[in-house]
């Protein structure tokens, strides 16, 4: 069977419980199923991809796996970037950031889409 | 056409379930099916059997339990996301020294495993978000 | 094919709205269920008319009814019962929620 494209998509702020957590899992078992996995950070999920430095509440951390699972489809979008400041040197993962409408398209040529 | 649906809410901060069955229940009636219905997040306490609805209020959880023996849909509750927020089957119960199972019938504890197999083999993958 | 967007929630959580209009394309459909269909209140939904002239917006006419706003919502939105909504889903492709 042909490999599905799933894309999640991350659009909340971190620290909300396990609910980060749970959609990385959601995120890694597609790609241990050997789909074409793919993210999108946007809004205030872009928030994730800030390393705190610890252990615990720290979803960027959990992101830093996702080379390991061949996952490197990491895309942020910039409108949500630029509106708080941040810039692609500041995450914990190298990403591509899109516009609007690169977005678009990325959301058009989906299979399944899953938000957090 | 053959739908998976994910669930993310529960029924007593959310209407996710409920809408969720409202579809479920008219695809059916279209003459769809559904290839499983995956509860995660906090959609697993959906399936809590320690739960007791006021008996003037909408019990979701039963409705879903009818509705998926009428037809022979699956009910699928993520086991992290259940052991998380105290929906246990019989052997969880045992293996993490419990006081009970609390998973209702027949709900069934399953891996996350399960929600991915269903986006792939379903036509279609419907999210209800909390 | 056109993708359909699902959204449930209200202005409250009014980023909902924001980032499923800036994602859709052209031609998507966009549902209001649950608290969504607050939206469709007529002077709510001059906000999204504005960045959405491109998309068509359709509401669960249950949920209209049960918060009883039915007089309240513009023409541009059209209601649709739960049956209509399995339609969408079996004619777009991908369906995608917000929240």
């Amino acid at each position: 069977m042909t490999p599905r494209r799933f894309l999640f998509v991350v659009s909340h702020a971190p620290h909300r419980g396990a609910l980060a957590t749970e959609l990385l899992d959601e995120l890694l078992i597609g790609a241990v199923f050997e789909q074409r996995v793919s993210v999108l950070f946007t809004d205030d999920g872009v928030f994730q991809l800030i390393d705190n430095g610890q252990t615990q509440g720290n979803a960027a951390r959990g992101y830093l796996a996702l080379p390991t699972y061949d996952i490197t489809d990491v895309f942020v979008d910039g409108r949500a970037l630029k509106q708080r400041g941040l810039t692609e040197d500041l995450l914990a993962i190298p990403v591509r950031v899109l516009t609007r409408g690169a977005i678009r398209k990325l959301i058009a040529r989906q299979d399944v889409v899953v938000p957090d | 056409m053959n739908f998976a649906i994910a669930i993310h809410g529960d029924a007593a901060t959310s209407e996710s379930p409920r809408l969720a069955l409202r579809f479920a229940q008219s695809a059916i009636a279209k003459g769809h099916g559904i290839h499983r219905v995956f509860f995660y997040h906090a959609a697993v306490n959906v399936a809590n059997a320690l739960a007791v609805q006021p008996q003037d209020e909408r019990d979701t959880a039963a409705e879903w339990a009818t509705f998926a023996a009428e037809h022979g849909v699956e009910l699928a509750v993520c086991v992290a996301a259940a052991l998380r927020r105290g929906v246990l089957s019989s052997d969880d119960a045992a293996r993490y020294e419990r006081v009970a199972a609390s998973v209702k019938a027949p709900f069934q504890i399953v891996g996350l495993g399960q929600l991915i197999e269903a986006a792939i083999v379903a036509d279609r993958f419907v999210t209800f978000s909390a | 094919m056109a993708s359909l967007h699902i959204i449930n929630a209200s202005s409250e959580r009014r980023a909902a709205l924001e980032n499923c209009l800036r994602a859709a394309s052209p031609g998507d459909t966009v549902l209001l269920v649950g608290n969504g269909v607050f939206w469709a209140v007529a002077s709510m939904y001059e906000d999204v008319a504005k960045r959405a002239s491109d998309i068509t917006c359709v509401a669960l006419a249950a949920d209209v009814a049960s918060r009883g706003i039915g007089h309240l919502v513009t023409g541009a939105v059209k209601q649709v019962d739960d049956g209509a909504f399995v339609d969408l889903v079996v004619t777009h492709h991908p369906i995608v929620s917000w929240s």
